[in-house]
């Protein structure tokens, strides 16, 4: 397949990828690196994708799979239970709705693994999908997703 | 702090810049760095060589024969490895997978880096002690070594320099990638983990 196609197909789903990076960057210079990192190993990828699964499931695990096994630079968030501690470092977001910004705080302050999760599921995928590309069991699935929920309710309650 | 809006990634996105791109994936450095250590071997190689034909000392001969075989060794373990690291992103394995293979593969290539120091670092501690104190004193390494305490000298500096050339090879190792090796256990002890 050719190399307009892919930067068509790319284009089409670039959402994936600034979500994800937004989700997991600590700024503006790792979430250039995240985001050059995911497109050259999708380039690379590329040849060998077949069209068996969606480009976007393809692009969306290739993303994962870049950013969690990524030399990360000290992350600047500490795990805490409050909003305000974090407001700093996700002032502009491109979408402004502020729930939605809410949201993505609270799930910034999950763990790497769970914000995958978590973020797997808003995108509308189902458990048994999320727990064949983690590599985890439906019910760990189920229960992890059942946490995060709980933990993000609570950050958005305070 | 994320002043990097959705434009100005999308800018990134053209042919010119993917292909510029140099990746800055961890298996990509070990691999790149597999090949400058084997290229080094080479070139200390070639030179422990020529040291060989211009050194008359047997002892040093033969200290500079075992780390050339050493050497040797260490270029076809190194290339083993160098083949066996792929630093793509396997797009049909689950992160869990993903995640185990590229904290073996770093972890492996640790492991190698100080199996074969330990090898190396006593042969040449006393090698270049031998061939200083030879050539420092004008005498012969056998005159050399004949001298008071000069053998418990040698075997001493082996016995303390070892597991310090050992120790700080470890804590480089550590320094240069422990940080990601153990970010990467989190995450797989996170996702393993049944909460």
């Amino acid at each position: 397949m050719s190399e307009n196609k892919f930067l068509d197909l790319v284009k089409e789903n670039h959402g994936i990828i600034f979500k994800l990076v937004s989700i997991y960057a600590n700024d503006a210079d790792e979430k250039k690196d995240m985001y050059q990192e995911i497109i050259l190993n999708a380039w690379k990828g590329w040849p060998a994708f077949r069209g068996d699964a969606k480009f976007s499931t393809w692009l969306y695990r290739i993303s994962l799979n870049t950013i969690l096994t990524l030399k990360r630079k000290p992350s600047r968030i500490d795990y805490t239970d409050s909003l305000s501690d974090i407001s700093t470092l996700t002032d502009t977001f491109s979408i402004y709705n502020e729930d939605v910004v809410r949201l993505r705080q609270a799930i910034r302050l999950l763990s790497e693994t769970n914000r995958a999760i978590i973020s797997m599921h808003l995108d509308g995928y189902e458990n048994s999908e999320i727990a064949e590309f983690m590599g985890i069991s439906l019910n760990n699935v189920s229960v992890k997703l059942h946490r995060c929920k709980e933990q993000i309710g609570n950050l958005l309650k305070r | 702090m994320n002043e990097l809006n959705d434009e100005d990634l999308s800018a990134l996105l053209n042919t010119s810049a993917i292909a510029k791109g140099q990746s800055n994936s961890p298996l990509k450095k070990i691999k790149t760095s597999f090949f400058y250590n084997m290229l080094w071997t080479i070139l200390f190689s070639c030179l422990y060589l020529i040291l060989f034909f211009v050194i008359d000392f047997w002892q040093i001969k033969a200290a500079l024969v075992f780390l050339i075989v050493v050497h040797i060794l260490g270029i076809l373990s190194a290339y083993k490895q160098y083949k066996s690291i792929n630093p793509v992103i396997m797009a049909d394995q689950s992160v869990l997978e993903e995640l185990k293979r590229q904290h073996r593969s770093v972890k492996s290539w640790m492991n190698a880096h100080l199996r074969s120091g330990l090898l190396f670092y006593p042969v040449s501690i006393g090698g270049s002690f031998l061939l200083g104190g030879a050539i420092g004193s004008s005498k012969s390494v056998e005159d050399f070594v004949s001298r008071p305490y000069m053998l418990l000298t040698t075997i001493i500096l082996i016995i303390v320099l070892t597991p310090a050339c050992h120790f700080l090879a470890k804590k480089m190792l550590r320094s240069s990638f422990g940080k990601h090796l153990n970010d990467l256990q989190r995450n797989i002890d996170d996702l393993e983990s049944v909460e």
